[in-house]
């Protein structure tokens, strides 16, 4: 059961069928993926019926960034016998921006790594995009959320009127 | 993220959001309180979702009144005050309450305390607010434990929980005797 130092390779395979090849290492960082591979260590194979190509391709390449991070500042950490602040300061502010750029997408993307993030429980990622998600609303009319998520306005007139006379200072325009 | 962009882009028909209630209330509890209060009124589902006891849960919790007894021959009164708007507190008499001293406080909630009398072995519900007070129907049995549960958020009825033979609770369970009602409006005896 010992597990070799060589890479292990596990296939991710999503729904529309595409097949992923990534190392165990990235594979561990969706928590999902982690439990079930110490429940069966011989499992190479793992389809995931939730996740579409183009999301898992993303959330990979989320893990393999975020995987690269981290050996990246162990390595130097064993180098110099110490991490220096500065430098490690500098690489969480490199990939902090790495995070930021990777957020650009529109918001159904954001909506299905948000959903993608969860099943597969990738903490990280969770995190990053339900942020994203808040900070993108927050300033938002109602109207505009309606539009922004395609939500039908199912309340009666007199049901909304009696919801904006309950906070009316949060209506007003300011933020 | 553009949403000018997003919108233009994105017309009738095309696929929504499917995310989660568990997800959205995720999202939801980053936002600053004043959003979720505008957000209540963009469908049903996000205004079950941003009830009113999510929203109550969000918020600090605030102390609006505190209750003291004092062992000195000068506060030999059981003393309640409040926090005032503007930060100060204020000593709230309690003579109303002719019970006061031959009872003694066994629980409290949301600004209504719950006095218990031996000698008489009657329970008072007593409204520090409005200076109201109640006495309940005479305790069948002798209780253990009692305790008063009131939200005014949820109702404006209070009940009042007593617990007896607690002494074989885990074998037999307990017996229980649960006063029901209309706060210290009618049944008032001031």
């Amino acid at each position: 059961m010992a597990r070799s130092s060589t890479e292990n390779m596990i296939t991710l395979m999503s729904s529309d069928g595409e097949e992923f090849m990534v190392t165990e290492k990235v594979a561990r960082e969706c928590t999902t993926i982690r439990n079930m591979l110490e429940d069966d260590c011989v499992i190479t194979n793992i389809p995931l019926p939730n996740v579409t190509s183009d999301i898992l391709s993303m959330v990979i390449e989320y893990c393999m960034e975020h995987v690269a991070a981290a050996e990246k500042a162990a390595a130097e950490t064993a180098e110099k016998g110490s991490s220096s602040a500065p430098a490690a300061a500098k690489a969480n502010k490199d990939l902090e921006e790495w995070d930021k750029a990777f957020m650009n997408v529109d918001v159904y993307t954001l909506c299905d790594l948000i959903l993608a993030a969860n099943y597969l429980n990738v903490s990280g990622l969770l995190d990053l995009t339900i942020q994203t998600a808040a900070n993108l609303i927050k300033g938002k009319s109602p109207e505009q959320i309606r539009k922004t998520f395609h939500i039908q306005n199912d309340l009666s007139l007199e049901e909304e009127e009696k919801i904006r006379s309950q906070t009316p200072w949060a209506f007003e325009k300011s933020e | 993220m553009e949403l000018t962009d997003l919108m233009s882009c994105y017309g009738e028909g095309m696929k929504a959001c499917n995310i989660t209630d568990d997800l959205l209330v995720e999202i939801l509890v980053r936002l600053p309180f004043k959003s979720l209060c505008r957000f209540k009124c963009v469908s049903k589902s996000w205004r079950r979702v941003i009830s009113d006891n999510f929203l109550r849960q969000r918020l600090p919790p605030i102390v609006t009144g505190l209750f003291l007894r004092s062992e000195s021959a000068q506060f030999k009164k059981a003393r309640y005050a409040y926090t005032s708007s503007n930060g100060t507190v204020q000593d709230c008499n309690l003579n109303f309450f002719p019970f006061g001293e031959k009872s003694t406080v066994v629980d409290g909630a949301n600004g209504l305390l719950l006095y218990f009398s031996s000698a008489l072995r009657t329970y008072y519900v007593v409204n520090t607010g409005m200076k109201l007070w109640v006495s309940l129907p005479k305790a069948q049995k002798a209780a253990q434990l009692s305790m008063l549960a009131f939200d005014p958020y949820t109702s404006t009825d209070y009940r009042v929980v007593c617990f007896s033979s607690f002494t074989a609770w885990l074998a037999q369970g307990a017996e229980l005797e649960i006063y029901s009602s209309k706060p210290a409006s009618g049944t008032s005896t001031k």
